[in-house]
């Protein structure tokens, strides 16, 4: 099946579905339980390009809840689960990064055979396979991009601070796209790509740092200008945003897919208020 | 079974997967102007660097200097130079000087370091109980990285007990990060080229 | 949670009580990060010095009872006594026994790690020798009876007014304010001891096997002091500290200390070929666990390690927790590492200080992937370690063991998710207190919940998937349910 490198016009999308390369949402677990609105958002802008995406009903985590506290082999039927769930699409869209790379460490420990999905987080997807040059949408705000540590890192969504010379690195995705909207302002933090510190169970098995660390992240983007801080991962943003408001800080947290669509700003703040 | 036996032996058991030893090559950094890169590193590393010019003697730059001038004992392990003192023959002789003069073989412009080898500094207290330190090195003795420092030095390097590279004067940043020069080895290094 | 758990986050918590000082302690740190960043960027073939390491210590490892016997051998050709060490205790008995049979009473000592993680100090000063740490940060340190807690910065934690104090309450030196006087007053005060010492005490940075010879490393000259001027030096390495070739210093002295402190070498790199003329040299190579992580293949590259440090200098938990929350003599990712490989119960909760950011495995420059091996000991802490280990016992408790069989079930079927979801999503709306108590307190107590949505996407969703028809193209937008 050939991949996506020129996606089809969007008149022709759909027309001869079965031609066309086979995509899929996967749904990370705690988007799907407490925010829906960003798979929605990650949906539409898969569906304005004229993709049809399925989201397989069977679907559960990734597994990196357990795989991240040394329970890899109880996250293994996770595993199975995932690629039994996809299997028979071409391309699996993420909207996180932590999750795209735990999903294909699943994928690489399963016995191999079968085709699996190739995984994507969203924007490595909109940028590499779709190959999005133009965004119609204004978010006319101060927006600063957090970095999440697996994005950078383990998928290579970006040049890391760390690099020496000599590494080739490619550019964020995420920032590509950012620099799509039209009237938004990106504000750079004084650290670039330090870990916001959520981390998982570290966020509660060492409570006192992970703080610590989010309200260092906070207050650098703060001090930057930012209106709204944006990620690839809304887990590292869901940690940012109660400690912020914990805080009475004025700062609006939105997944990327969120503001690519130029959603309100103050839409995921009231929802976030209500809770 | 002693110490030694038996952890040869422990070791020996181990199954470890064998990697071949790489060979030293690559792109390593190389100048076009490795003076003005030695200078200008020694200089990061807070040392000083000075010329003798046409119409000096190497005599004269050396006995000019400010921390010479100021000095009460000053020795050179040179014969190319001469102190107000012989050198001492005891380690321990070496805490009244305030100035010793040293040969270096080479410099490598990467770091503004000097290779000083144990014949320059047959008492090795001469380096580190002086006050102040006047480096000597050759015009042109340089090279542009430590793999081509290494690859100078060859098999000199176990003809003396001793060799060091050395940049700048000794130093700490242990209090609060605040950088000082001059911790417990000489306070100040000059290097002299001529 | 775990009762062994206990280690690190109490530590760290005291460590941040303090913001002030942990603030310091941080942006210190962090400045540093980004002096090594500038040098690593600066040398075009920086990525490539990195695997050059890492593959010459990877072969050395291999073939390290020929390394060992090679480095013997020449070391001994040049006039040095080389020892071998089994543990701690038998490398502190060689060296008690080589200061008690020259009478010796007055020892200085630069930084080594190695005599740290044997308690080399305190058994020495048992038995009646007077021991100088000489390193300005250990001499610090060492007065005020803490352990260092940084392996290159030992005073990092310590403001200029504790080292002030320290100075006048032990040293009696008058009141001084600054760091250039309280430098200066420590070089007078170590100048006297250099002088009067018997022996002096070194680590190991590298040990060549081709030449018998080793390296020692400083930027302040007080091991060259120390070994300059009394008649026996006393060396002091793991068995790990071995390159073959002295070809290779050149990597390593290149990677060294750009990595540690953003310089592009330190000030001395000291080489010694047997003992000073009418001197004595010792050498003791120590194993004390070091062959037991060899034999392991997962964790076996953790040797390479050169002892840096700029793995603690970019770990955003190290920097907020200090050295001295690891309890350990080597902290940071990589002590988080190799100490509970050596007392997996004692330091159960190390691998756990820690997001897996990465950035540790980003800076070595040997290349250790540091960040995996903290996850494979998590692993190790629930599935036990293999049988030649030190110890194979699952740390893990049985409560953790509970909680996550329970997680595994709840996620292994979309239904139960789903249910699970939902029902705590509605006891969360109707009862907010109930989420901010027990173990969930340590998100609240900092922290405001995430939103509680009434549906799920899957519950959306699901209306739209059920009006969907087969042959439909797109369709954009349809069951977004407003946020509420």
């Amino acid at each position: 099946m050939k991949p996506f490198r020129n996606a089809p016009p969007a008149e022709y999308a759909g027309a001869v579905p079965e031609l066309s390369p086979r995509v899929a949402l996967f749904v990370p677990c705690y988007l799907d339980q407490l925010y829906p609105d960003v798979a929605w958002a990650c949906l539409e802008l898969l569906e304005a390009r004229g993709l049809k995406v399925d989201v397989p009903a069977q679907q559960t985590c990734c597994g990196q809840p357990l795989i991240n506290t040394g329970a890899g082999h109880a996250a293994r039927p996770l595993g199975v689960r995932f690629a039994a769930s996809f299997a028979g699409f071409d391309h699996v869209v993420c909207p996180s990064g932590s999750c795209a790379a735990a999903l294909r460490r699943q994928l690489a420990e399963l016995p191999s055979g079968a085709a699996s999905p190739r995984v994507f987080e969203l924007c490595e997807f909109l940028v590499d396979e779709l190959g999005v040059e133009r965004l119609d949408v204004s978010f006319p705000h101060r927006v600063a991009l957090h970095q999440s540590c697996h994005a950078l890192r383990e998928l290579g969504l970006g040049a890391p601070s760390e690099l020496g010379g000599g590494a080739v690195a490619r550019e964020n995705p995420g920032r590509k796209l950012l620099g799509l909207v039209r009237d938004l302002t990106l504000v750079e933090p004084g650290r670039s790509d330090e870990c916001c510190g959520f981390g998982g169970s570290f966020c509660v098995l060492e409570p006192g740092v992970s703080s610590r660390m989010g309200d260092d992240r906070v207050a650098d983007f703060e001090a930057a200008g930012a209106e709204v801080v944006t990620s690839l991962d809304m887990s590292c943003l869901m940690h940012l945003s109660g400690l912020a408001r914990r805080r009475a800080r004025p700062l609006g947290f939105m997944h990327i897919a969120q503001v690519l669509l130029g959603r309100p700003i103050g839409e995921q703040a009231a929802a976030e208020r209500r809770a | 079974m002693n110490a030694r036996e038996a952890l040869l032996a422990r070791l020996r058991a181990q199954r470890v997967e064998p990697v071949e030893l790489p060979a030293l090559e690559g792109n390593f950094v190389r100048y076009a102007d490795a003076r003005e890169r030695f200078r200008e590193a020694l200089g990061e590393a807070a040392g000083v660097v000075v010329s003798v010019g046409i119409g000096s003697t190497l005599q004269q730059v050396v006995a000019g200097l400010d921390v010479v001038r100021e000095a009460r004992r000053w020795v050179s392990l040179t014969p190319e130079v001469a102190g107000n003192l012989e050198a001492p023959e005891l380690p321990h002789h070496f805490r009244d000087i305030d100035v010793v003069v040293v040969p270096a073989r080479f410099g490598v412009a990467e770091n503004g370091a000097v290779w000083i080898d144990g014949a320059a500094a047959p008492v090795r207290a001469a380096l580190f109980l002086a006050q102040h330190l006047v480096v000597l090195l050759p015009q042109g003795e340089l090279v542009d990285n430590m793999h081509q420092a290494y690859a100078r030095i060859g098999s000199t390097l176990t003809d003396q007990a001793f060799g060091c590279f050395m940049s700048g004067p000794s130093k700490t940043a242990d209090i609060e990060q605040a950088l000082v020069v001059g911790a417990h080895g000489a306070r100040s290094l000059t290097l002299v080229e001529y | 949670m775990s009762e062994r758990l206990v280690g690190h986050p109490a530590r760290a918590r005291l460590f941040l009580a303090d913001e002030a000082r942990s603030r310091f302690h941080d942006g210190a740190l962090w400045e540093i990060r980004r002096r090594r960043d500038r040098r690593a960027r600066d040398l075009p073939e920086w990525q490539e010095l990195r695997a050059l390491a890492a593959r010459i210590k990877a072969h050395m490892l291999g073939r390290l009872p020929g390394y060992l016997e090679q480095f013997e051998a020449n070391a001994t050709r040049h006039g040095a006594v080389v020892h071998f060490a089994r543990d701690a205790a038998e490398h502190n008995r060689i060296v008690l026994e080589l200061l008690r049979a020259r009478r010796i009473t007055r020892v200085v000592k630069s930084k080594s790690m190695l005599t740290e993680e044997c308690g080399l100090n305190p058994w020495l000063e048992q038995h009646g020798i007077e021991v100088t740490d000489t390193d300005l940060g250990e001499l610090i340190v060492q007065l005020r009876k803490e352990p260092p807690s940084h392996i290159v910065l030992p005073a990092i934690h310590l403001r200029t007014q504790d080292v002030a104090e320290t100075f006048a309450a032990e040293l009696a030196a008058p009141p001084l304010a600054d760091p250039v006087s309280l430098t200066r007053f420590a070089r007078e005060h170590l100048r006297e001891k250099f002088l009067a010492a018997q022996a002096g005490i070194t680590g190991v940075n590298f040990a060549i096997a081709e030449t018998g010879g080793f390296v020692v490393c400083t930027n302040e000259g007080n091991a060259d002091l120390g070994t300059a001027l009394p008649g026996l030096h006393i060396a002091c390495m793991g068995l790990e500290k071995l390159v073959p070739r002295a070809a290779d210093l050149g990597v390593f002295l290149r990677l060294l200390a750009r990595s540690a402190t953003g310089q592009a070498i330190t000030v001395y790199s000291s080489h010694y070929h047997g003992p000073r003329p009418g001197a004595e040299l010792h050498i003791v190579i120590v194993d004390n666990g070091r062959s037991s992580i060899r034999a392991e293949p997962e964790h076996r590259r953790a040797l390479a390690c050169i002892r840096c440090g700029a793995c603690m200098n970019t770990c955003p938990v190290f920097r907020r927790s200090g050295g001295h929350s690891y309890g350990t003599e080597v902290p940071g990712p990589i002590g988080s590492i190799l100490a509970p490989l050596r007392q997996p119960e004692r330091h159960a909760s190390l691998p756990h200080a820690c997001t897996l950011c990465g950035s540790c495995s980003a800076v070595c420059p040997v290349g250790i992937d540091l960040h995996e091996q903290l996850l494979a000991l998590r692993r190790r802490q629930v599935d036990g370690g293999p049988a030649a280990s030190a110890a194979q016992a699952p740390v893990a408790t049985r409560g953790k063991r509970w909680l996550v069989a329970l997680v595994a079930w709840a996620l292994s079927s979309p239904q139960r998710t789903a249910r699970l979801g939902a029902w705590v999503r509605w006891l969360g709306r109707r009862l907010p207190g109930l989420l901010r108590a027990g173990p969930l307190a340590a998100w609240s107590d900092t922290r405001e919940l995430p939103p509680l949505p009434r549906r799920s996407f899957q519950e959306q969703y699901a209306e739209r998937r059920a009006r969907a028809t087969p042959d439909a193209g797109a369709q954009q937008g349809v069951g977004r349910e407003e946020p509420s």
